[in-house]
This record gives structure tokens, sequence and C-alpha cells, in this order.
């Protein structure tokens, strides 16, 4: 991410505003910043989401593909995770810079999806133990203003709500390979996922004895330790990790508190995405993109 | 395809178009407000953000530096999903280079680098939604996005793609102007040229795909140069447009009175 | 990628004819038993040795039971970043983490995978508190970790290796990191669990509904946790438990770590004192 450069006064200034549950921008430590959502932008991919939360700007897209099952689990289907930094984002991103942010990012969510309960990859099974479907999530980060984590999450669990697989039927097997036939975009290729129980993953970031969600970069420059949760709407935690060079001190109570915040947060978060989500998909308006 | 044909008996083209039409262009310029400049561009259904990032410091290499101009450097990327095929790698293959090293070369002839010795401009594209004259479509997001960037150009860089169509029943092979995806594929030529229109010069000229006879590279090469001053139009408007309403933002503002 | 001349490659899609095992679910009966004998709190036996690689500034090997982990950490170098502005005054570690080809049923990559690279990121996150960065602005300390054998909880064991051999290297630290791992699935507990646990409580039971490992990175001294990595399904106050146990349950292996380091530093001091007898 950007490095930012701050004062020791700034950072001071900061400090003391958390102190008193007022940040920079007016929020409270518990508030998010304005979030915009737009789906279904990219054409040519399964399902599309475009998240904007203040200065961070993320585009996933979902495409799926054909693919045979994995061995061990032979009637689930596939979820692959792939994170491009743009170096329209920070000219550090230029090149391979961007790599080692985009593996973390990519790995967090693989993670966060990894249990049934979060995502049942037993519904993108086409035959058991022969093809399956693989849905191949892609995500672009256009531009870096802290919290890229929760926008992503955010942006995957919009892009599957918005994802429309093809149904697929067997049309005769010859000599042991399937010939699978796809239904046409005219004959209703609806076939939703069940995307209700994805995570959405919120940072926390500590700044001395407080809690600050959804930290802009500034913020982020000066805490010390972060925490990152992924919450699933039935206030379950699925994936929870420690990026950076922070630690946390063993002690339970800051556990607790930090952990009953990021599920309320996260909870809230879940409740007002797919209230929009649901306002989207009914109403039908003409994507707009970067146009507006 | 078999049965698909470029140009159909009415003179139609396989989206609708005659062979002479662009395109709808629709562009927003200072989409970001990181970057210094940052601009999108639609041509039809092919997709482009740009962002410019200087002129700063030369950070990386201290050889890169010029003594007396600015160092660009370009970075072309396709998203993923940018393709009907998903794409494995966004950028760093060797056709990615390619247009790297082209664009690059675009714009150290447009841009007036003399004024910004010992600093560096990057420019970065990324296509979002790749639907025929992807790098045409590039260069002309890249224009506008250094525009926004407020860094002094010598005049408006704008790309076109043509090719031929093929002859049919007698007539003679048909230029057209702005080529998309199915027009790309089928096989024909595509001549690709960015020019400075005010200064009636090209600065980048690419024929890729089939070959092209001698006696139809003019014709084609025409139609090119005229879409590229058609494109010109638009974004000077464009740009005139964007300048207005900044204008007007800062008058109510109230930063009108500023000298 | 790049091929691997070492190898005579076989067919592109082969794969190994035994499935990794799995746990029978009656085990998660409480109070019963696990497979291999141990206690539902009962972390298995810790074998650590220092000193193991020559080459390398400092090393340590470590084995629990199935799991065996070696870390080699190299002496500090400078920093291979390509930013040069960023003239910082911290140092770096720089953690690679790589589970051997042979190290689990199926045979694995002889380059760097996805979860390698995964764990590379959280062994750093763990140690990084631990090190005394500002100790060595500009230079970047190595520390390079193999997975010989995979039976669970390699993570966990990786961070106390990682920890021994720092220490054996003489790089400057606040304090010995400790990993630790535990997996649940219900209210069935394994403390340390083996492969076959892991992979159950990862997956879940039918019927049960909390089930995830967790993976900690703890500094026992100063009661800082350096990384909480978890994967699964759980309510948020089981995180509470396990952090006001996890005192207790890294003491052990902290005591162990500290005895093993101790005995090492008085035996390389007896023999130079025995050297400089010889001149």
């Amino acid at each position: 991410m950007a490095d930012i450069l701050l004062s020791e006064a700034e950072k001071t200034f900061i400090l003391h505003g958390v102190r008193d549950n007022v940040r920079n921008d007016g929020r409270s430590c518990s508030e998010f910043r304005p979030i915009e959502l737009e789906l279904g932008l990219v054409e040519n991919a399964n399902g599309s989401a475009r998240v904007r939360l203040a200065n961070t700007d993320v585009l996933v897209a979902v495409k799926c593909e054909i693919d045979n099952p994995p061995s061990n689990f032979p009637d689930e289907g596939k979820l692959d995770f792939f994170v491009d930094c743009s170096a329209n984002a920070t000219p550090q991103f230029e090149g391979k810079g961007g790599e080692q942010l985009a593996v973390e990012l990519a790995a967090l969510m693989s993670r966060a999806y990894q249990t049934r309960e979060s995502f049942n990859l037993s519904t993108l099974s086409i035959i058991k133990g022969m093809k399956c479907w693989k849905l191949c999530i892609d995500v672009l980060i256009l531009e870096c203003g802290g919290s890229l984590i929760d926008a992503i999450s955010m942006g995957t669990k919009a892009a599957l709500a918005d994802t429309k697989i093809p149904k697929v039927s067997v049309i005769g097997s010859d000599e042991g390979t399937l010939e699978l036939e796809l239904a046409d975009e005219a004959d209703g290729r609806e076939e939703p996922l069940d995307w209700h129980h994805a995570p959405c993953l919120v940072t926390l970031n500590k700044l001395e004895d407080s809690l600050l969600v959804d930290a802009s970069a500034e913020e982020e420059a000066c805490c010390a330790a972060a925490l990152i949760v992924g919450v699933s709407p039935n206030k379950k935690i699925t994936t929870t990790s420690i990026p950076g060079h922070g630690s946390f001190l063993a002690d339970s109570k800051i556990f607790a508190r930090a952990l009953n915040l990021a599920v309320d947060v996260g909870v809230k978060l879940n409740t007002a995405l797919e209230a929009a989500i649901k306002k989207h998909q009914t109403l039908k308006p003409p994507p707009r993109g970067f146009l507006d | 395809m078999a049965g698909l044909q470029l140009l159909s008996e009415y003179g139609l083209r396989v989206d609708g178009r005659r062979p002479n039409e662009l395109r709808q262009i629709r562009c927003k310029m200072g989409v970001f407000s990181q970057p210094d400049g940052s601009a999108y561009l639609e041509q039809g259904n092919t997709k482009v953000l740009a962002a410019v990032y200087g002129p700063h410091e030369v950070r990386l290499n201290r050889s890169k530096t010029h003594h007396d101009r600015a160092y660009i450097n370009c970075q072309f990327s396709m998203a993923v999903f940018s393709t009907s095929e998903r794409k494995r790698r966004p950028r760093g293959d060797r056709k990615s280079q390619e247009m790297d090293m082209n664009l690059n070369q675009i714009f150290e002839s447009a841009i007036r680098t003399e004024l910004y010795p010992r600093s560096r401009i990057d420019i970065y594209l990324e296509v979002l939604q790749a639907d025929g004259s992807n790098f045409s479509a590039c260069v002309n997001a890249a224009t506008l996005a250094l525009i926004d960037a407020g860094i002094p150009l010598k005049d408006y860089v704008c790309s076109c793609t043509s090719t031929l169509a093929p002859s049919q029943g007698g007539a003679p092979p048909t230029p057209m102007v702005d080529v998309n995806h199915v027009e790309e594929t089928l096989g024909g030529p595509g001549l690709s040229m960015s020019t400075l229109p005010r200064l009636d010069s090209v600065v980048h000229l690419e024929l890729s795909g089939t070959r092209l006879h001698l006696s139809h590279i003019d014709p084609v090469a025409e139609k090119a140069a005229t879409g590229a001053a058609d494109i010109m139009a638009v974004l000077d408007k464009a740009v005139r447009g964007h300048v207005a309403q900044c204008l007007h933002a800062r008058e109510v503002s109230g930063q009108g009175a500023d000298a | 990628m790049p091929v691997d001349h070492r190898r005579i490659q076989g067919p592109e899609c082969s794969e190994d004819y035994r499935k990794p095992k799995t746990l029978d679910a009656a085990l998660l009966k409480k109070g019963s038993r696990r497979a291999d004998g141990r206690k539902c709190g009962e972390q298995r036996k810790i074998f650590l040795k220092p000193g193991v690689v020559s080459q390398a500034k400092g090393s340590a090997y470590i084995e629990l039971d199935h799991t065996k982990v070696i870390c080699s950490v190299f002496d500090p170098r400078e920093k291979a970043s390509r930013n040069l502005e960023q003239q910082t005054v911290r140092g770096e570690i720089f953690c690679e983490f790589k589970f051997a080809s042979f190290s689990g049923v199926q045979r694995r990559s002889h380059q760097q995978e996805a979860d390698d690279k995964e764990y590379s990121l959280l062994l750093k996150n763990a140690l990084e508190p631990a090190v005394c960065l500002h100790e060595f602005p500009n230079f970047q300390v190595d520390v390079q970790v193999l997975v010989l054998q995979d039976d669970g909880s390699s993570l966990a064991a990786a961070i106390t290796c990682a920890g021994l051999a720092l220490a054996d290297a003489a790089v400057p630290m606040y304090d010995l990191p400790v990993g630790l791992s535990k997996a649940f699935s219900g209210d069935t507990e394994f403390f340390d669990p083996t492969g076959a646990e892991e992979r159950m409580c990862l997956r879940g039971v039918d019927g049960e509904s909390d089930h995830g490992v967790f993976t900690i990175g703890f500094l026992p001294t100063f009661n800082q946790v350096s990384q909480l990595f978890h994967s699964g399904h759980i309510s948020s106050d089981r995180f509470g438990k396990m952090i006001s146990e996890v005192g207790t349950l890294a003491a052990e292996v902290h005591k162990a770590v500290q005895a093993i380091l101790l005995s090492a530093v008085k035996s390389s001091i007896d023999s130079s004192d025995n050297s400089k007898l010889l001149l």
C-alpha cells in the first residue's frame, strides 16, 4: 500500500481525537465510511461488482469454468481467488511490485471461504467425480485508501450474488468422455449461487486502547497492530489474522472486546450489504460504471 | 466463422455501423483522486482506465534519468476478466511488453519532455473490457489522463485502428474504421495509427494481421487518419467540458477570487 | 514456471493412490482418548535440537512425533528490496516456508505453492514482533523453513523452531516466540492436533456447528500474541477461552526451548574453554 508519511504532531492529533471517539473526518471509532456498490459492470464475466469505500476502489469479477473436481472431495466444486494490484493505485505496484500484497489478500480470502458454512462447494458439482464448476474470482485493485480487505470481501460477496451459472445438461457419453451442453442465454441461465452465508472481513486497527473500524491510510500509519476478522451473517467467525508486525497483549478481555466489536460491525455490514444487493437486483438500474 | 461477413450487402458491418462510422465514445476525466491525472474511456464496448503519476523524481534506477528531458514509463495491463476467455497473466508477457514499448515511443514524441529534465512520468493503463482496438483506446485514454494531470502536450494524441473488408461481388475492398473484436479476429489486416491531428503528423503506425497490398495501404491509412481526427473532436469536447465544470465548481466554492 | 531438470517428469496428471487418513467421528466423544492415545489437552513429545545445519549461522530442528521441521537462519545481508527510497531504520526478516515435496501424502511441487507463500507471510508476522529490527537497519535476515514431514501443527512447530534458530544465530530478540495450535469440533478440543485431526476439524462434522483450527504465535515473557491465525466457523466466545489458556499451554514448550538453548550455550562455552586449554 502507498506509504503515508506523518509527522509526530499529526499522529498525536489523531490519537487525541480517537481517545474522545472522534476521528479526523468526524466518524466514531466503529463507523464505516460511505460505501458505494454497483453490480453487473463487467460484461464478459458471469457476475461482477464494484465497491468504492472513500478512496479505495475495487472491482471484482466472477467467471465460471468447467473443471475436474478435487480427488479427495469428488462431489465438490472449486473456488479460486486471484488478486491483481493495478499500477493505477500506486506506482509501487508496477510490474511485480504488488505481488506480495496480492498473494496475502488472495490467501486471506480463500481462507475465509474455506468452510462449507461460508460457501457450500457441493452446489458447484455437475457430475460427481467427473465435472464441476470452478469459480474464478478475480479482484482488481484500482485505488488503495485503507481497508482494502474489507472492500474486497464486500465486492466478492456482491459479485457472487450477481453471478448466474448456466444450466448444464449431459447429452450422451461417447467412449467414456461426456458431452455437456450449456443452456442458452434465452433459455434462462438463472442459477444463482447460495451467497447469503458468505463472510465479510472487518479490519480492526488498534491505536492505544481504542479499536478503529475502517481506518483511513493516515490512521493505519499510526496504529501499532491490526486484527482482521471474517464474520458471517450468523455471527460466526470464519477467519482471523494479525497482519503486519504488530502484536496484541494476550488478555482475553482485550480480545473479547475486539471480537465483539468485529462481530457487531460485521453483522451490520452483512445486513446492509444484503439489503443493497436486493435493492439493486429489484430496481436493476442501468450500469453507470466510471462515467458518473 | 463461415457465413459471417464483415460487410453485408447493404453496406452494414457486423454491429450495424457504416464503414466510416466510429463507435460511441464516452469518457470521463479525473476518475480517481490518488493519481495526478486519470481518465476513463469507452470506445463502444472497449473500456480503458488510465492513470498518470508525475512528473516526479526518478526513484528506482538513477541510471534512467535524462539530464535534459523527462523519462516516460508506460505500462499496459489487461484485467484478467477483460476478455471472454479468462486471461492468466494481466501483464508481463511479451505482447504487453511490446505494447509498453510502443506507448513509450508515442508519448515520448507527444509530451513536451524538455520541460521536465531529470524527472519521470508514469502512465498506467488498465483494460477493463477488451472489444477490439484496445491499443487505440489506451492511447486515447492516456491522452486524456495526461491532460487531466496538466502535463503539456504538443497536441492531442489520437489513435484509430482500421481494416479492409474483402471485396464482395466485384466491388473493390472497403476500408473500415474503428474495428471491434469480431472484425479483428476474423483475420483481416489491422492498421493501427496514432497521430497528432492538428500538426498533421503520425507518431506510430503498426500493421498486424494479414498482408495488405501496396495499393490498399493509402485508403486504409487515410481512413485511420480521418478516424483519428474525428476522435480528436470528441476528446476536445470532453476536455473543454471538464475544464468548464472544474471552473464552475471553483467559482461556486468561492475560489474564483484567486488570481 | 522453470522446468525442473533434476527429475524425469512423469505424466502430467498423476495422483497418489492413497487418500489422506480421515478420523473416526466417534473420537469426538468427550473424555475419550485420541487416536495416538493422548488426552485432549496433551501436547505431543517435543524433540528440539539447535545447530544442526553447519553452513547456516543458526539452525534448529523440531520433531512433534511425526511432524518434522528444520529451520536455518542466515547472516544479515543487505536488503534485496527494490525501493531504494525506503531507506528505513528497521531491518527485515525474510521468511521462506516450504513443504518438502515428500512431506505429505500427495506429492507437492518443488516450487512454492500458494499455501507455502501464505505460511511464509504468517510466519513472518509471527516472528517480527520478537526480533529487535532496529539493531540491523537496512539489512535482512533470511529464515528458511522446510517441513520434512507434515502431520499437523506444522506452522506452530515452524514458529517454535524458527524462534530457536534465530536465538542460535544470535539475532537480537526481545523474546522467544512459541507456536501453538488447537483444533476443535463442536465441544471437543484437540491441543496440538495431528494431520487427520486438523483435516477433520477444518471440514467439520455434520451436525456440529462450530469447528476450526487455531494457530497462535505467542511471546511468553511479554504475554503478547503476535499471530492469531484461524480458519473455520466459530463464535467469538471461543476465542476468549483460547486466549486465556494460551499462557499455560505455552509454558511447557517455552520451558523446553529455554532449557535446550541454555544447554547449547553452556556446551559451546565449555568447548571454547577446552580449545583455549589446548593452545
